[in-house]
């Protein structure tokens, strides 16, 4: 179904805009699970995650003559992904002014919040995570500013450059290192009383 | 080197990305700084805290969905394709319309009708209408002392009715009742009623026209 991934993303997109729909099916293929996580960081909503995701790619697809090999094609896609998330994080602020943070949510919120968040999934390592640690720390860097998370979310989960990251957030290089410390800075702030209890006292996964 | 700076550095430095010369600098200023310390420490806290989110996966089905959803995507033009066209025709047909309208206004914009001076003898309503007329078709703007006698020469008795009233006389001592009929000043007339009345309100060919006269101007 997939063509070999050996293929760099500048041949497959100068095959795809020459007719060949499976090149962007490899694309797509590739990069599928960094945008999907990417949204799912973003978006509480786990449909809503996917939905974005999945948009992101068909209108990636549909604006593809206008790539004009600027700046690489991840970074084009995840600025289209990006600019998705904030658009929808943006209606569902309007949507729910008064959305409970895990932080400060009663139990029962805190419960339904739990609920609400995407099964990490089975693997040796996901199931020796804890899912409370995960859904704290998932409901404080989804209560991060947007310009604050997607920086964190672009450098620490799908490891971009701070060059490529600036591309998709359209900001000078400068910019981006200050919006990673304040992000960092800010969780660290947030999720301060989990971790003088030492609940979130664990092993670090890229170790 | 300044806190701020040092900051910046220490992402980098976290990643080992630092220059030796760089890293040298940042760890003297660690040494001295213990807020630049506490902040490296939070940072190395967060790095920890972040080890716990589990990289998410796609769901399955997510490539045909993103396929179907092209497919269905690239369907859209063609469905939007006659309305499109259909919305240019009926803007170009409303176009054509008021083009024509404005082309009637021009050149094909019928005379006010002649004023009959036998049927304003007769009638007070002719005679109203008569006075107006005459009052913007010349741009007057004195007082309306009209009779029949004068508009028309020779004197006429007034219509039943006519000189009961006291007569308007706004700005002068008052005039007395007589066999004198006394017209009421039109006052000040909205410009756009004017232009009605002047039958030079549509039509592009009023914005060749003389505006009228500003009221109150005196004619020579």
């Amino acid at each position: 179904m997939v063509a070999p991934e050996r293929e760099s993303d500048t041949e497959l997109v100068r095959q795809c805009l020459g007719g060949d729909q499976g090149a962007f099916d490899v694309l797509v293929h590739r990069y599928r699970d960094g945008v999907y996580n990417f949204a799912s960081r973003s978006l509480r909503d786990g449909w809503e995650a996917e939905d974005a995701a999945q948009e992101a790619f068909v209108r990636a697809y549909a604006t593809l003559s206008r790539f004009r090999g600027e700046c690489t094609f991840r970074t084009w896609l995840f600025r289209i992904a990006h600019n998705l998330c904030v658009d929808r994080a943006r209606r569902a602020r309007f949507r729910s002014r008064a959305a409970p943070t895990l932080t400060h949510a009663s139990d029962e919120a805190r419960e339904d919040i739990l609920d609400a968040l995407p099964d990490p999934g089975p693997g040796p390592e996901a199931e020796a995570i804890s899912r409370e640690a995960a859904a704290q720390v998932a409901a404080a860097l989804a209560g991060l500013p947007d310009r604050l998370r997607a920086v964190l979310l672009l450098w620490e989960g799908e490891g971009l450059s701070y060059q490529e990251i600036a591309g998709v957030m359209g900001c000078p290089v400068g910019t981006v290192k200050s919006r990673l410390f304040k992000a960092r800075m800010e969780l660290r702030k947030r999720l301060e009383p989990y971790i003088l209890t030492g609940m979130l006292d664990g092993r670090r996964r890229c170790e | 080197m300044q806190c701020s700076n040092a900051r910046l550095l220490l992402n980098e430095y976290l990643e080992k990305n630092l220059s030796a010369g760089d890293v040298a600098r940042l760890e003297g200023h660690l040494g001295r700084c213990a807020k630049c310390r506490k902040a490296h420490a939070d940072l190395r806290a967060v790095r920890g805290l972040l080890s716990h989110l589990p990289r998410l996966r796609a769901p399955e089905g997510f490539l045909a969905a993103v396929g179907t959803r092209i497919q269905a995507q690239e369907e859209v033009p063609a469905r939007r394709w006659r309305p499109r066209h259909v919305y240019s025709a009926v803007g170009m047909v409303v176009l054509l319309v008021a083009l024509a309208g404005g082309w009637r206004g021009l050149v094909g914009r019928t005379p006010p009708p002649a004023i009959d001076q036998a049927a304003a003898q007769e009638d007070p309503q002719e005679f109203a209408a008569f006075c107006v007329r005459a009052h913007f078709t010349e741009a007057s703007t004195e007082p309306l002392a009209y009779d029949r006698g004068i508009l028309f020469g020779a004197p006429q008795e007034p219509w039943p009715g006519a000189g009961q009233g006291r007569p308007i006389q706004p700005n002068g001592p008052s005039v007395s009742p007589g066999p004198r009929v006394q017209m009421r000043q039109p006052g000040p007339i909205p410009r756009a009623v004017a232009r009605i009345l002047r039958g030079k309100a549509f039509g592009p060919a009023s914005r060749l026209l003389p505006p009228l006269p500003r009221p109150g101007a005196r004619l020579d």
